[in-house]
């Protein structure tokens, strides 16, 4: 399911374009920044390399305008500004790097089609595809990204001769493809839905590289059907052909939170949620967490920890998963280390508002007003290699209240929880990766008081050596607003607006572990 | 201001420190009101010299003098103003010399010598002659700082600096110019990029301009020279040396071997290089051409042009002076030049740059204590801007047009966590001042305590300084 929305801001500036410079970066004039246009570019590990900015330079003619793809590497130091002509109903979409070549990805406002074009290291253009007209639920994805700052990556890399594209496409429902392109976009092969399938199927592609391809796949029955299950495909990345196909279910269902390639071993390993065989993903809340070993060949191992039995040992939690004196808990990342230790990190929630007030207004007709949620502190459970769980440990932050309308609370938490994903309500942000040095980075925003007046901060749960620890960092407190942007590993990019200057500072901050 | 990273010129030989002793750096200077004054006063004067000409030429114009005045006067808030001391007087009494073999020069000139460490003098038209500190580490003698000063002298004499600020006042005035802007500005279809080809060729037009100019500044500058005691080949020697300034001569330093103390082991895992930059194997494109923005001409063809003038115009002569005093005093003003440096780089809190230019000076010079309680005092207040996170203020990140030893200096810093840097600045200490033996070195010790833990130690040498000291600069930072 293409719920991939980042929370982070992301900025371009009008006028001259900020230099960002190693170390510090300071832009004047900065009349106003809008949450599109750059982002970081991320490698096939999903490592930050770098980062682009877009930005328009000039009306060119009549039917073209002028636009700079500005390139800075992961140290923010300015690589490359390419001019680039195109038509103005050309919308950016995204930019993505393989190591040889840049495929941009737009889309023609006028015509209602996709367009990738591909750039070499010199920024020259290779070639440019467009795509047939889009439709369904394609199009509606591509008007909330021109409308809005929702942002769903379409492009990955897979190695130095190509690209990934996924797009939603229409089958007798909706369904998916995903094709691979080499640099010259030349389409190698094309994977996807069956035209006849009777479901409503959406992939995500959880993991790319040389040899596989790994999509996860949502599928349900009805637009509105909550009876979803997924499947985890695995397609080779040299012919598209598919290797494996794995329904997440069996006498439960599986629902992937993290998943992990081990290519020597030819094997997965996927992580998450598990519910009962009858039970709705999303809507009715997990039995516990899972771990599921999955070779090539589709052997499969599976544990569990459920909230009644392994999880209940180490801290008090009720069947349905709430934590005692805490909330429920969303997990957004699950991560195994090299010596086989598995973390999970969430964050606590909580329902503040009792339904029955809720439903007396629904009887009244009278508006009640909203329904009030709390988040709360992030959550780290460890498991051993046997996945045995062996702590919980909370984090502490400031509990922040959500208004969501009138009758929410009646909702089921796993929907709360999705919902509040999808809508970037959770302080969470990003995680990032070290693959080589097995370190993980898991940054959340966050705000407390000290001396009487509010203190924004980045804080920061970092997997290192087998162990979790936590940082923050603390931001300008005279800023007017603040952007967080994942960076290389071990570091956050932190952009400070001073709107009364016009000025943003930016910099590159290392978490202390 | 991205930091310029040095590129490094051998000394004229190795000089020991003094015994015992170590150096001590001057002071700061951050006002003067003689030197304000004299820069407004000048600001002042030049305007009431256009005041006749054209209205806009005259308005462009005096909007580059007030430009002109403004640089130097946050030079001098900077901190990067040197008006007085030791090094002033030495490049003072070299320019006196200039003057006195050339007495038809006016002598309203006025010496400013700047901390930054570029391999660079210039003028400006307000008569401020500036000598930067970086350009007296790379000469081998007085006699080459005296052409580079007979030859911005010249540049003055001749105007070059009024003249280029006229042709561009005159650029931007001229009607048909006025024209093309009134029509890019107003274009509907590619009007900004027309304006921004417009100033690009302004930039473009007065390096030209400015290039030209060299050649008539050496020209005028070795007449002006040759009147002096100085020996003459040291003039086109200057080429040679300015020609061979962007090769990188740094070392590339032993990591392990400067920090490893057998109380703290060094880690190979602090080594971990992934290279210069993640977008190493894309092009690195400059926006504008390099050639189209040098102002100085090609060193080799000055040096031929130098040859040719001096064998034509002045055949046999090769003697003179190398040095106004002696050599050593010149061999002196060279390591203080570059411990300068290494101070001011502190000063403006380029903790990164102070430590690699302290390390590169301690291959020449490895007993000097200065140094190496630079070392471990930035390496205390890196440790200290990362506890207060704000390590990405004060650190800077690898880029490709970097020294490498630099980069992997920098490289190393950022593999280390907040309580391993305390460490390492601890123990470089106790390796390499043992004892306090001056306030610098007390204070790096106590902040090096401080931050790596040992609160005790820290108390006790606050208490030290504090009574040794009790007017010392230090004093805010240690409470």
């Amino acid at each position: 399911m293409k719920h991939f929305f980042t929370l982070i801001c992301l900025l371009v500036l009008y006028g001259s374009p900020a230099e960002l410079i190693a170390q510090k970066a300071t832009a004047d004039k900065v009349k106003s920044f809008r949450v599109t246009d750059a982002n970081s570019i991320v490698d096939r590990n999903n490592e930050v390399t770098g980062y682009y900015m877009w930005y328009w330079v000039d009306r060119k003619d009549k039917k073209n305008n002028a636009y700079i793809l500005r390139i800075l590497d992961n140290n923010t130091n300015l690589v490359q500004d390419i001019p680039i002509s195109l038509p103005k109903t050309y919308f950016f979409l995204e930019c993505s790097f393989n190591g040889e070549a840049f495929a941009l990805l737009f889309f023609d406002r006028a015509k209602k089609s996709l367009i990738m074009q591909t750039l070499d290291k010199s920024g020259k253009r290779i070639k440019s595809h467009t795509f047939p007209k889009s439709k369904g639920q394609e199009l509606n994805v591509m008007t909330a990204r021109i409308k809005s700052d929702y942002f769903a990556r379409m492009v990955y890399p897979t190695d130095e001769n190509g690209f990934i594209l996924t797009r939603d496409v229409k089958n007798s429902k909706l369904g998916y493809s995903i094709e691979a392109y080499d640099n010259q976009m030349k389409r190698v092969w094309q994977y996807g839905s069956k035209k006849n399938s009777n479901m409503f199927e959406m992939a995500e592609v959880q993991y790319t590289s040389d040899k596989y391809v790994v999509l996860s796949v949502m599928k349900k029955p009805g637009l509105l059907s909550r009876d979803l299950v997924f499947d985890l495909i695995v397609v080779d990345a040299t012919n598209g052909n598919e290797i494996m196909a794995k329904k997440m279910m069996d006498k439960e269902k599986y629902g992937v939170l993290g998943l992990e390639v081990d290519e020597e071993k030819e094997e997965m390993l996927v992580v998450g949620e598990y519910y009962g065989g009858s039970d709705k993903i999303f809507y009715d809340k997990s039995k516990g967490l899972f771990l599921m070993n999955i070779k090539m060949d589709g052997t499969t191992k599976v544990t569990t920890n459920s909230w009644v039995r392994e999880i209940k040992k180490v801290v008090r939690v009720s069947d349905k998963g709430k934590i005692e004196d805490g909330g429920y808990i969303a997990f957004h990342k699950i991560i195994r280390t090299s010596d086989g230790s598995v973390f999970a990190i969430g964050e606590m929630f909580k329902k503040t508002v009792s339904g029955v007030g809720v439903a007396a207004s629904i009887i009244t007709r009278e508006n009640q007003g909203l329904s009030n949620f709390k988040i709360m502190d992030m959550v780290v459970l460890k498991f051993d290699p046997e996945f045995n769980i062996t702590s919980f440990e909370t984090i502490e932050k400031k509990d922040r209240t959500v208004h969501l309308p009138a009758g929410w609370e009646t909702v089921s938490v796993n929907l709360i929880a999705t919902h509040f994903k999808v809508g970037g309500y959770f302080d969470y942000y990003f995680s990032t990766t070290d693959k080589d040095r097995d370190r993980h980075f898991i940054t959340y925003l966050s705000s407390d008081r000290s001396d009487g007046k509010k203190q924004t901060y980045v804080g920061a749960i970092i997997i290192d050596e087998g162990e979790y620890s936590t940082d923050r960092i603390e931001t300008d407190r005279g800023a007017t607003s603040l952007i967080v942007l994942p960076a290389k590993s071990g570091h956050v990019m932190i952009g400070e607006y001073y709107k009364k200057a016009k000025k943003l500072e930016a910099r590159l901050e290392k978490y202390d572990f | 201001m991205i930091a310029q990273v040095l590129l490094f010129a051998a000394a004229s030989g190795t000089v020991s420190a003094q015994s015992g002793q170590p150096y001590q750096p001057l002071p700061f200077l951050t006002e003067s009101e003689s030197f304000s004054g004299l820069v407004t006063e000048r600001y002042e004067s030049s305007k009431s010299e256009v005041a006749a000409l054209d209205k806009r030429v005259r308005s462009h114009m005096e909007g580059t003098f007030g430009s002109i005045q403004e640089i130097y006067l946050s030079y001098l808030e900077e901190g990067a103003c040197m008006l007085n001391g030791p090094i002033y007087s030495h490049v003072f009494d070299i320019l006196e010399e200039v003057f006195k073999a050339n007495p038809e020069l006016r002598h309203d000139k006025t010496l400013l010598i700047s901390r930054f460490p570029e391999f660079n003098a210039f003028v400006t038209n307000n008569g401020v002659v500036t000598v930067f500190l970086g350009l007296l580490t790379a000469l081998e003698s007085d006699a080459q700082l005296a052409f580079i000063l007979c030859h911005e002298i010249a540049h003055l004499e001749m105007k070059h600096a009024d003249a280029r600020i006229r042709a561009q006042a005159e650029r931007v005035a001229d009607k048909q110019f006025r024209k093309e802007v009134r029509t890019a500005s107003r274009q509907t279809y590619g009007g900004r990029i027309r304006l921004m080809e417009l100033a690009r060729e302004i930039g473009f037009e007065a390096a030209r301009h400015q290039r030209y100019k060299e050649s008539e500044a050496d020209s005028l500058g070795l007449e002006y020279f040759m009147k002096t005691r100085f020996y003459s080949p040291d003039a086109v020697r200057n080429m040679e040396i300015l020609d061979s300034i962007d090769f990188d001569r740094s070392t590339m330093l032993n990591l392990e071997q400067i920090f490893h103390h057998d109380s703290y082991p060094f880690s190979k895992d602090w080594l971990y290089y992934a290279g210069a930059s993640s977008m190493a194997s894309v092009e690195y494109n400059m926006r504008f051409s390099i050639d189209s923005l040098k102002t100085h001409p090609d060193c080799l063809e000055r040096k031929e042009m130098l040859e040719r003038i001096l064998s034509s115009r002045f055949p046999g002569r090769s003697d003179g002076l190398r040095f106004i005093r002696s050599e050593q005093d010149f061999i002196k003003l060279n390591r203080m030049a570059n411990l300068e440096i290494a101070e001011s780089y502190y000063r403006w809190k380029n903790y990164d740059l102070s430590m690699y230019y302290a390390l590169q000076l301690l291959e020449q010079y490895p007993d000097e204590k200065y140094l190496h309680t630079m070392v471990g005092l930035n390496m205390a207040q890196l440790c200290a801007a990362y506890q207060r996170r704000e390590l990405g203020k004060v650190l800077g990140y690898t880029s490709m047009d970097q020294p490498e030893s630099f980069n992997r200096m920098l490289a190393f810093l950022h593999e280390l966590r907040s309580r391993e840097m305390g460490e390492l600045a601890y123990w470089y200490l106790e390796k390499h001042v043992p004892e306090p033996i001056d306030e610098r070195s007390t204070f790096a010790k106590a902040l090096a305590a401080k931050v790596s833990g040992r609160t005790g130690e820290f108390d006790s040498l606050k208490k030290v300084y504090l009574k040794n000291y009790p007017n010392g600069e230090f004093i805010e930072e240690l409470n």
